[in-house]
């Protein structure tokens, strides 16, 4: 086995082609570290990753485990009937918005209901920052709707099934964090 | 949230405690696997995955080390398998890289883009050493090599980034 020690170190320094670079220099650097009493990974910059990243990779989180039986089980159910009429009339909304661009101010009340059962749940950040994104693109929506019928342009039908489909999207991120 | 809650919330798959603990973590695992892999893509494109992994091998992890240092290795061992077919242990007169230029001052943005010059396999040893603060051993495991060869190679990834850095200060001088 090959034998690493400091007298190998400085002879395998000798051996290099090039340089008389300054042979202390990773000393001048460890030593520029120790004065100011950093370490190399203090003293290195750090990089900034992109919040962005955090929505491909909340697609791929694991599910929560389901319920198992237990004297709660009223609560429970409670619960899932109060999600079932959610899930269901946000269902049925999507229909009506296709149909006759009936508004999402069901789904809002129904939210509202759905806070009343889990407090906590709608105080969380997220929640508060999907129903605001809920309700600003439902405006929005609704604006687009009224143009539309004033001045019928595929380019504004386009943008309403894309803003459409973005309310659908976090409808059912709201959903995940009630489940 | 304290950690154990913390851990206990996204077991369970609270969305609220998963994201919280992305944000918290994001940034010290995106910094080392920038400087792992040596790119923003790869490095993001590891963050994810490892984060993905995180996620689901959390049911696993025991409290025996810090939470933070039980990720770290998961990400080390992501960010190792993006780049694993590009790591070469080379010899010293084969390890030539183009200098980096800088003034007199040395910073930490110097000595970091000096430290991307070097070839992967110094500079996975030399980070996972000198700035992670591994012990061969680990290294040695986490990278399937020998001990000796984790040494070897920080040894010439010292000399190696002397060199890069006193091409320049020959350049500067």
């Amino acid at each position: 086995m090959r034998k690493t020690n400091k007298t190998n170190f400085e002879t395998a320094a000798l051996k290099l082609p090039v340089h008389k670079a300054s042979p202390a220099l990773w000393t001048a650097i460890e030593s520029q570290l120790s004065d100011a009493n950093v370490t190399l990974n203090q003293k290195l910059p750090t990089h900034v990753a992109d919040d962005a990243l955090w929505h491909k990779i909340s697609t791929q989180l694991p599910q929560k485990a389901p319920r198992r039986f237990n004297p709660g089980i009223w609560q429970a159910a409670a619960s899932v009937a109060l999600l079932a009429a959610l899930g269901t009339a946000l269902y049925f909304g999507k229909a009506s918005k296709t149909e006759n661009g009936g508004s999402s101010q069901n789904e809002i009340v129904l939210l509202q209901q759905n806070c009343a059962q889990f407090p906590e749940i709608c105080a969380s950040p997220d929640y508060v920052h999907l129903k605001n994104l809920l309700e600003n693109l439902t405006t929005e929506r609704n604006n687009l709707q009224k143009m539309s019928l004033q001045m019928p342009d595929a380019r504004i039908k386009q943008y309403e099934h894309q803003i459409n489909s973005d309310i659908d999207d976090i409808q059912h991120k709201i959903l995940k964090l009630f489940l | 949230m304290q950690e154990q809650q913390l851990v206990e919330q996204c077991r369970k798959g609270n969305i609220v405690a998963q994201k919280q603990l992305f944000m918290q973590y994001k940034d010290a695992m995106f910094t080392t696997l920038f400087r792992i892999t040596g790119n923003k893509q790869d490095a993001e494109d590891a963050l994810q995955e490892g984060f993905i992994k995180v996620y689901h091998a959390l049911e696993s992890f025991r409290s025996e080390s810090s939470l933070g240092a039980w990720m770290k290795t998961i990400f080390i061992r992501t960010g190792l398998e993006r780049i694993r077919r590009q790591i070469h242990f080379l010899d010293i007169e084969a390890a030539d890289s183009e200098p980096v230029w800088f003034d007199d001052t040395l910073t930490g943005e110097m000595l970091e883009k000096a430290i991307l010059k070097l070839d992967e396999g110094y500079r996975t040893v030399l980070l996972l050493i000198e700035v992670e603060g591994y012990k061969h051993r680990e290294v040695a495991e986490l990278m399937g090599i020998s001990e000796g060869t984790s040494k070897s190679q920080l040894a010439r990834a010292k000399t190696k980034l002397k060199t890069i850095l006193g091409k320049n200060i020959e350049h500067n001088a």
